[in-house]
């Protein structure tokens, strides 16, 4: 059964609706973990709002549970933020999809995908500090912010972000609803502890070309990441002039401790973007000699299957030079033998596909779709 | 009785049990994969973007569905496929 967007309307007309019931007040910069001890309503109203999202994304599976890459999210966020180690909880969502936003409670949640295409601890570092910042200016309590725009932003987070529940989201402040303002003093902020605990500022710009590099693939005339945000290009140019001025020019990347921490994200976003016809983004990464470098050997099967995907004129004999090649590095990956089978079955080259088809077989005798791999070679053993 | 282009067969009513007969066309068959089905597919390669199908639906951001067997059966004698899934119940959204 096809289920609609609009399946999100009620959702996001309640999170609208929250925003429209909450008064002014005055908004308080959090300095440590205590702060919180002395909530006023409308703070207490939104923690535990903010509570209650935790516990049903953690109930509904949203969350990546790997518990070693959250302690090391973690540590980097206490590292930055020492003040708030008792308040702010990182967790990993698991979506392929570039995106991250912190909670008014604290919770700050990075999609697994926005981490799988980092390449360091200092990228990391400057999109958690920029989330903490918000928490700390408690930027969500301050946005009381346009509400003639709030249906137009949720609508956009709703269908380009990926992120459930974004009504919620959208009351909570937590995405859409950060002013520029906001936004660029969170920037400085997370920018500065960056560079006092010794990272290198270049690789906070590398992180804003990396979801410029996304919004230019889907063709995104308004990012998606944060979508009130100020433009992906002003805030590159803002970050390289933070760099230029407090910036320093050997910091540290810690690329080693990332990698380490983070095995096994990337075959993982790999598969993610397949199931989720994600063949753009699969075209624009593997595409690319330096960034395939950082996937799996197999990864050229993706570039083949993403060009099945996308169907255009020459791609099913650019899929089967990439799977053929996949044969050739990797003999022991099983589906590349599969996909060619396929391949030359439709082509009506029998010997061949009948070939692969048993290859498959024997590399992958538990195979999920084995029984209809079977019917192929039985019918094509047939027929010859 | 027929809902839209679904038409639900029933005989002891539709929540005691049901079968659903749609009928799609070769272009708009799978919209979520942007894929098409052609008339001389055998029924069993339709399995797999079917399956890609459902999945790409559940991939933006909610639990994925759970395929618990999927296999080639016959129906009155014609090739086709047959499978179950198990999709997590999602709880309601927050007041």
């Amino acid at each position: 059964m096809k289920r609609s967007p609009l399946r999100f309307i009620p959702a996001l007309l309640s999170g609208v609706i929250v925003l429209a019931g909450c008064d002014s007040m005055h908004v308080r910069t959090l300095e440590q973990s205590s702060d919180i001890q002395q909530l006023t309503d409308d703070e207490a109203r939104r923690w535990y709002a903010a509570k209650e999202l935790d516990r049903i994304w953690q109930h509904q599976g949203l969350i990546y549970a790997d518990d070693e890459l959250t302690a090391y999210l973690q540590s980097v966020a206490v590292k930055l933020y020492p003040e708030f180690s008792e308040t702010v909880r990182m967790r990993v969502i698991d979506s392929p999809d570039l995106n991250a936003f912190a909670l008014p409670n604290g919770s700050v949640y990075l999609n697994f995908g926005m981490i799988a295409r980092m390449e360091n601890e200092a990228q990391l570092a400057t999109v958690i500090a920029h989330e903490v910042s918000h928490f700390k200016f408690q930027h969500s309590l301050k946005q009381r912010h346009a509400m003639e725009t709030a249906v137009i932003a949720g609508w956009t987070v709703t269908i380009l972000s990926g992120i459930p529940l974004s009504g919620e989201l959208l009351a909570l402040g937590a995405m859409s609803g950060y002013s520029q303002d906001a936004e660029r003093e969170a920037d400085r902020e997370g920018f500065d502890r960056l560079i006092r605990l010794g990272y290198d500022g270049a690789e906070s710009v590398k992180v804003f070309r990396m979801l410029q590099q996304e919004a230019d693939v889907l063709d995104t005339k308004e990012p998606w990441f944060y979508s009130s945000h100020p433009r992906l290009s002003e805030r590159i140019q803002s970050m390289q002039s933070l760099k230029a001025e407090h910036g320093n020019s050997n910091g540290i990347a810690n690329r080693e401790r990332f990698a380490a921490m983070t095995t096994g994200l990337s075959a993982r976003l790999l598969e993610k973007y397949l199931i989720a016809h994600k063949y753009k983004q699969l075209i624009q990464l593997l595409e690319d000699s330096a960034l395939r470098a950082r996937y799996p050997t197999h990864a050229e099967f993706y570039l083949g299957e993403a060009y099945l995907q996308r169907k255009a004129e020459g791609d099913e004999e650019k899929a089967q030079a990439a799977y053929l090649q996949v044969v050739e590095i990797a003999p022991h990956f099983a589906p590349a033998y599969r996909a060619l089978g396929l391949i030359y079955m439709q082509r009506e080259q029998k010997a061949e596909a009948l070939r692969f088809f048993e290859q498959y077989l024997q590399l992958d005798p538990d195979a999920e779709d084995k029984k209809y791999i079977e019917l192929y070679r039985n019918r094509l053993l047939e027929e010859s | 009785m027929q809902f839209g282009d679904t038409l639900i067969v029933t005989r002891d009513g539709p929540s005691i049990q049901k079968i659903n007969l749609q009928v799609r066309k070769h272009e708009s068959v799978f919209d979520d994969i942007k894929a098409m089905s052609k008339a001389d597919m055998l029924p069993t390669e339709l399995a797999g973007p079917y399956i890609a199908d459902l999945k790409k639906e559940d991939s933006n951001g909610l639990p994925s569905l759970t395929i618990i067997s999927n296999e080639p059966v016959r129906v009155s004698g014609q090739a086709t496929f047959s499978f179950y899934i198990y999709r997590p119940k999602h709880l309601p959204a927050l007041p």
